[in-house]
C-alpha cells in the first residue's frame, strides 16, 4: 500500500508541475481564477485546469490508500482492521457525497 | 515566475516542517500566505487543506513502507477522528467558541509541561524506534502501545474531529501527543503514523474545496509542489534527526497553539 502512496504522490505531482510549466510558458500570471466548479475548470483545457485535475488526483490518493489498506486486511484475515478500514472508508465517502449533493444545491 | 518561486519556496519549508513533526503544514501555510503573500482566508485555507494531504501522502510513501507509521493504530483513531467531524458541532452545541478555545488552550499547556517532563528524563527513544515494529500485525509481535490506553486515546480522536471544523485544529497537533503521551510510542512513531493518518482526515474536506471550485490553481499549484517535494525530504530527515530534537520542536509547536487558543479565548 505504501506503492499506492508513492504512485499516487508522483503521479499528481507530475501532473500539476506539468500545468505549473504551461501557466509559465503561457505567460498567464498570477491568479487564475476559481470559477465555475472544478469540472468546468478541468473541461475548459486551460493550464490551470491541468493542475486542477493533478489536485483531484491528489486528494484521490489517501482514499486509494485506504482501499489497498482493506485489501491487505481481508487478505491477512485481520478482522478487526477489516471492520475499522471499512467504517472510515465509508464514513468518507458520506463525507463526499455529502459535498458533493450541496455543491449542487449551491449551484457550484 | 517569481511569486512562484517564493510560494513554492513557503511550500517546501511547510512540507519539510509538517513531515517532520506530524502536522498538515496549515499551522504555516495559512499564516504564510495571508500575511506574508496577502491572499484572503479562504484561498489561504483551502490551498493549506490540499497541501495537507501532499504532506501526509509525500511523507507516508516513505513512513509506511520502512514501518514507521503504525497504520493499524492511525486507522484505529481515525475511526474515532471520522465519526467526530461527521457529528461536528456536538461538542460545540454544548460551550461556547471561547470557552471551547480556552479549554484546548489549557490542554495545549499541560500536553507541552508533559512533553518537557519527557524530556527531563533520560530517553531510551533512539534505540527503541528502530526496535519497535509499528508494521506488525496484531498479536506476540505487535508494538505494546497499540492497545495501550486505547479508549482515552479514541475518545481524543473524536473530540479532535468534533471541533476542529470550528478551532482549525486537531489533526497533528493533537493526534501527536494521543499516541506519544496518552499511548506511550515514542515520537518518532507518534509523527510518522500521525503523517499518515491527516492526509485521510483532510480528504473529504479538501474535496469539498475543490468541487466548489475554492481552490486555485494558480496558487496552490506551485506551493503544492514544494509541500510534496518538502515532505519527501522531511520524512528522509526524521529517520536520522535525535528524537529529542523532534520533542523539543514539537512543544514549541504545542505552546504556539495554545497562545493561539488563549488570544481567541480572551481576545476581541
Amino acid at each position: 500500500m505504501s506503492r499506492v502512496l508513492a504512485v499516487g504522490t508522483l503521479l499528481s505531482m507530475g501532473i500539476v508541475l506539468i500545468g505549473v510549466a504551461l501557466t509559465l510558458a503561457g505567460g498567464e500570471g498570477g491568479p487564475s481564477g476559481t470559477d465555475g466548479g472544478f469540472l468546468v475548470q478541468i473541461a475548459a483545457g486551460k493550464p490551470a485546469s491541468i493542475v486542477t485535475l493533478g489536485l483531484l488526483l491528489l486528494v484521490v490518493t489517501p482514499v486509494a490508500e485506504l482501499v489497498a489498506a482493506l485489501v491487505a486486511f481481508i487478505r491477512a484475515g485481520e478482522r478487526r482492521y477489516v471492520i475499522v478500514t471499512s467504517v472510515v472508508l465509508v464514513l468518507l465517502a458520506a463525507g463526499v457525497l455529502t459535498a458533493t449533493l450541496f455543491s449542487h444545491a449551491l449551484g457550484g | 515566475m517569481g511569486i512562484d518561486l517564493l510560494l513554492a519556496a513557503a511550500g517546501l519549508s511547510a512540507g519539510l516542517f509538517g513531515a517532520l513533526l506530524g502536522l498538515g503544514g496549515g499551522i504555516l501555510i495559512v499564516p504564510l500566505l495571508t500575511l506574508a503573500f496577502g491572499y484572503p482566508l479562504t484561498t489561504a485555507v483551502a490551498t493549506s487543506l490540499v497541501c495537507v494531504i501532499a504532506t501526509s501522502t509525500g511523507a507516508a510513501a516513505r513512513n509506511v513502507r520502512t514501518g514507521r507509521a503504525d497504520v493499524r493504530l492511525g486507522l484505529t483513531l481515525e475511526s474515532g477522528t471520522v465519526i467526530g467531524a461527521l457529528t461536528g458541532g456536538i461538542v460545540a452545541g454544548f460551550l461556547p467558541e471561547r470557552v471551547l478555545a480556552g479549554l484546548f488552550a489549557v490542554l495545549m499547556l499541560y500536553t507541552a509541561i508533559n512533553m518537557a517532563r519527557g524530556l527531563r528524563r533520560p530517553a531510551p527513544e533512539a534505540g527503541a524506534v528502530e526496535e519497535l515494529d509499528a508494521s506488525a500485525p496484531d498479536g506476540p509481535d505487535a508494538p505494546p502501545y497499540r492497545n495501550h490506553r486505547l479508549a482515552p486515546a479514541l475518545a481524543g480522536s473524536f473530540v479532535a474531529g468534533n471541533v476542529s471544523g470550528l478551532l482549525g485544529i486537531g489533526g497533528g497537533a493533537i493526534k501527536v501527543p494521543l499516541v506519544h503521551l496518552v499511548m506511550g510510542a515514542p515520537i518518532g512513531i507518534a509523527v510518522a503514523t500521525s503523517n499518515f493518518i491527516i492526509g485521510v482526515t483532510a480528504a473529504a474536506g479538501a474535496y469539498a474545496y475543490l468541487i466548489r471550485g475554492d481552490v486555485d490553481p494558480g496558487i496552490t499549484g506551485p506551493v503544492v509542489l514544494g509541500v510534496a517535494a518538502g515532505a519527501t525530504l522531511g520524512a528522509r530527515l526524521g529517520e536520522h534527526i535525535n528524537p529529542r530534537w523532534l520533542a523539543i520542536l514539537f512543544l514549541f509547536v504545542v505552546l504556539y497553539v495554545a497562545v493561539q487558543m488563549a488570544i481567541r479565548a480572551i481576545g476581541p
